[in-house]
C-alpha cells in the first residue's frame, strides 16, 4: 500500500457543525444532555463514516447477536450460572423467558472498538438489559444534521422506526396480551426517563397504550399481574407489558421478593416483562469468556479469560460493571496501569485482551479523544453512535454523532 | 422482524420519519415530518383477556326496510353486553357479543367495500358500542374501521403524522357521512361516545390487586444503573 494513502487512512475524519444541538436540547427540556462544567455532552463534531464502514458495523452486530444466542444456550444447557454471577433467585425466570420468548428482547447496544480506518471491529460488550443512548442516537444526531442543513447526507440510523416495528411484532407474537405498556425507571435519573420517553413514543406509534411510573410506585401481584395506581381515584390499572430500565441483577440482589413475584407473574402469564430476564446472561461479562471458548480467535472477539492473560495487556472488568466503573488495565507482567473506582468492587471479574480505541487527530487544538462505537440491535442492527473520552470510557464520556460520506 | 435488503439501514436523513412530539419539539416545529405508512391491519387471533369491566347494551331499530339505527345505548357490566334489535315487522332479537362478532365478520368478508356506507344491521353493530367493545377485546381488526377505538377522535382533522391510518381508512369511516349516521339522533350519538370511552377506561381493578406489593427500590442506594 502506498505509504501516503496509508497515513491519511489512519486519521479519523470529523465534521464540525456550525449549529450546535444545544438550543434544540434546551427547547425540549433534555437539559441533562447539555453536560456539566464546560464540556458539552453532545459534541459539535460528527464522525465521518463510509458506507462500507457502516455496512461492516451492521454485519458485525448481526453476527455477534447470533453468537450471543449460541453462548446463552450453552450457558443454560450446562448450567454455568454461578460462573456468570447470575443471582440464584433469577434462574427460573431466566429459563422461563428463554423457553417462551416471543420476540421479547426489545433492544440492546453493542459497544465496539475499531470499525474505521481499516481497523478490525472488536466486541467490547453487549448492553442487553438496560442500554441507554437512545435519544442521542435515534433523535439528536439526526436533528443535528437537519439543523445544519445536511439533508443529503446519510446516517446509519433507523433506530426509532425499528422500535415501532418491533413493538408491532411484539404484539403480533403475543396476541393474548393487551396492547398496554407500563415503563418504569428508578426515581431521580432524568437521563433514564428521556431514554424511556423515546421508547414509549415508539410503542404508542405501534398502537400501545403507554404509561410511565417509577418502580417504587408500581404494584406487583403474583396472581393478577402488574398495575399502576390511578392517582385520581386510587384504583389500579393493569398493564400486560412492562418494560423496566432497572438491571435484573439489582432485582435479584436487592429485591428478592420482587424477583419471586415476577417469576410467578411470568409463570401465570399475567404480564410480559421486558427486557426479558435472559438478557442478564448477555449482560454478564463472563459471557465474553464463553464466546471465546465457542468461537476461539474469531475476528470480532477479544480473548477473554478468568485470569490475566500472560504476555498481553488486558482489561479486568467486574461481571456486572456499568459505565466503565471498576475497570483496571493490567500490563503483560500483571501490574496495574490504570483503574477506575466504583460500587461493584465485590464482584468477580474477567480479563479481556486490551484493544486500542479509534483516536482522532485534532492536531494541537486539544488532546486526541478515543472513540467507541455503539451499535443498537433491535431484531437487527439499526443505529450507530459514538462515545468518546479517555482510555477508559466512563460516565463522563461525550456522545458524538456520525454521518455517512464516501 | 422482516429481513431487510442490503444497505436499507442507511437512509437519507430526509427520509427519516420520527412521528413523535419529541421530534417536533426538538426541531422547534420548523420541519414538516413525513408520514410513516403503517400496515398492522392483518387479522390477528385474539383470545379474550378479562381486563375490561364495563360493557354495553345497544338498542337498534329497523327504521325503514333494511335500514338500521342505534336508538340508545346503556353501560352495563361486561358480561351483560347485548344488542337488542327491533325489526319493522315487530319481531325482536337479543344478540350476544359472539353472534354480533359473527355477523360483522361475515359482512367484512362478503361486502368489504361497503363497510361504513351500508345501513344494514351488521354495519350498525360495527359502528355502535358493540363494535367498540369487540374491537377492544376480541376483534382488534375492527379498529381499522373505527379509529376512535384507539383514541383517535373522528372529528379532529389534523395533519399530524399519525394521520396516515386515518387517510387509509377514510373510505370506511362512515363513507363521509360519519358514524353519527348510524344513530337515530345526535343525542344518542353523543351519549354513546361517552359510554364507549367509559368502556375503554374500565380496565381497572377497583381495589388493590390480590397480594399486591409496591415500594421496591424506594430506598435504593444505587448510583448508576443504565449502561
Amino acid at each position: 500500500m502506498d505509504v501516503l494513502t496509508d497515513t491519511l487512512h489512519k486519521n479519523m475524519k470529523l465534521k464540525n457543525l456550525t449549529i450546535s444541538p444545544e438550543a434544540s436540547l434546551r427547547n425540549i427540556g433534555w437539559n441533562w444532555m447539555l453536560g456539566e462544567d464546560t464540556l458539552p455532552y453532545i459534541t459539535n463534531e460528527m464522525v465521518i463514516v463510509s458506507e462500507d464502514d457502516a455496512e461492516n458495523y451492521f454485519d458485525a452486530a448481526n453476527e455477534l447477536y447470533e453468537m450471543y444466542i449460541a453462548a446463552a444456550q450453552h450457558v443454560i444447557d450446562n448450567e454455568r450460572y454461578t460462573e456468570l454471577g447470575i443471582p440464584e433467585n433469577l434462574i427460573e425466570l431466566i429459563e422461563d423467558s428463554w423457553e417462551n420468548d416471543a420476540n421479547w428482547h426489545i433492544y440492546g447496544r453493542f459497544d465496539l472498538s475499531g470499525g474505521l480506518d481499516g481497523k478490525q471491529i472488536k466486541l467490547i460488550e453487549l448492553n442487553a438489559d438496560t442500554a441507554t443512548c437512545i435519544p442521542e442516537t435515534a433523535i439528536v444526531q439526526w436533528a443535528s444534521l437537519k439543523a445544519n442543513g445536511l439533508d443529503e447526507s446519510k446516517q446509519f440510523n433507523t433506530l426509532y422506526e425499528t422500535f415501532v416495528e418491533k413493538f408491532r411484532e411484539l404484539h403480533r407474537q403475543n396476541p393474548s396480551f393487551e396492547k398496554t405498556l407500563l415503563i418504569s425507571t428508578m426515581k431521580d435519573f432524568p437521563e433514564d426517563d428521556t431514554n424511556m420517553q423515546v421508547l414509549g413514543e415508539a410503542a404508542k406509534e405501534a398502537g400501545f397504550e403507554v404509561a410511565f411510573d417509577f418502580i417504587e410506585n408500581v404494584e406487583f401481584s403474583a396472581t393478577e399481574g402488574i398495575f399502576k395506581q390511578n392517582s385520581s381515584n386510587g384504583s389500579f390499572i393493569k398493564y400486560d407489558f412492562w418494560f423496566k430500565l432497572i438491571p435484573w441483577e439489582y432485582i435479584g440482589w436487592d429485591e428478592p421478593e420482587l424477583a419471586q413475584i415476577l417469576t410467578e407473574i411470568s409463570r401465570n402469564k399475567k404480564a410480559v416483562i421486558l427486557n426479558p430476564a435472559y438478557t442478564l446472561l448477555f449482560q454478564s461479562k463472563a459471557i465474553l469468556k464463553v464466546l471465546w471458548e465457542l468461537y476461539p480467535n474469531h475476528p470480532l472477539l477479544l480473548e477473554t479469560s478468568s485470569q490475566s492473560i500472560l504476555g498481553k495487556t488486558c482489561v479486568e472488568k467486574v461481571l456486572f460493571g456499568r459505565e466503565g466503573a471498576n475497570v483496571r488495565i493490567v500490563s503483560p507482567s500483571g501490574t496495574t496501569e490504570t483503574s477506575t473506582e466504583g460500587e461493584y468492587f465485590e464482584q468477580n471479574t474477567v480479563f479481556q485482551e486490551y484493544t486500542e480505541f479509534l483516536k482522532d487527530n485534532a492536531g494541537n487544538s486539544r488532546e486526541a479523544f478515543r472513540y467507541q462505537a455503539g451499535v443498537f440491535f433491535v431484531g437487527e442492527a439499526c443505529g450507530l453512535g459514538y462515545r468518546r473520552g479517555g482510555k477508559i470510557l466512563d460516565n463522563k464520556a461525550q456522545f458524538c454523532g456520525h454521518l455517512i460520506e464516501d | 422482524m422482516t429481513p431487510i435488503s442490503k444497505k436499507t439501514f442507511i437512509k437519507k436523513v430526509k427520509d427519516i420519519t420520527i412521528g413523535s412530539t419529541i421530534a417536533l419539539t426538538i426541531l422547534g416545529g420548523s420541519i414538516a415530518l413525513q408520514s410513516c405508512g403503517s400496515d398492522s391491519s392483518e387479522e390477528e387471533e385474539y383470545t379474550y383477556d378479562e381486563v375490561y369491566t364495563k360493557g354495553v347494551k345497544t338498542y337498534i331499530s329497523e327504521t325503514s326496510k333494511g335500514v338500521f339505527k342505534i336508538t340508545d345505548e346503556k353501560e352495563v357490566p361486561i358480561d351483560s353486553s347485548v344488542a337488542i334489535v327491533s325489526y319493522l315487522d315487530g319481531k325482536k332479537d337479543s344478540l350476544s357479543p359472539k353472534v354480533v362478532q359473527g355477523l360483522i365478520d361475515s359482512e367484512v368478508k362478503s361486502n368489504p367495500k361497503t363497510i361504513g356506507e351500508s345501513s344494514n344491521l351488521s354495519n350498525a353493530l360495527l359502528f355502535g358500542g358493540m363494535g367498540y367493545l369487540l374491537a377492544k377485546t376480541v376483534s382488534p381488526n375492527y379498529a381499522n374501521y373505527r379509529p376512535d377505538v384507539n383514541g383517535v377522535s373522528q372529528q379532529t382533522n389534523t395533519n399530524s403524522k399519525t394521520d396516515t391510518s386515518r387517510h387509509r381508512r377514510r373510505n370506511h369511516f362512515g363513507g363521509g357521512m360519519g358514524m353519527m349516521a348510524y344513530y337515530a339522533s345526535a343525542n344518542a350519538f353523543n351519549r354513546s361516545n361517552q359510554i364507549h370511552q367509559n368502556i375503554g377506561n374500565s380496565r381497572t381493578t377497583v381495589a388493590r390487586p390480590a397480594g399486591g406489593r409496591s415500594g421496591f427500590f424506594s430506598s435504593s442506594s444505587r448510583s448508576s444503573h443504565s449502561s
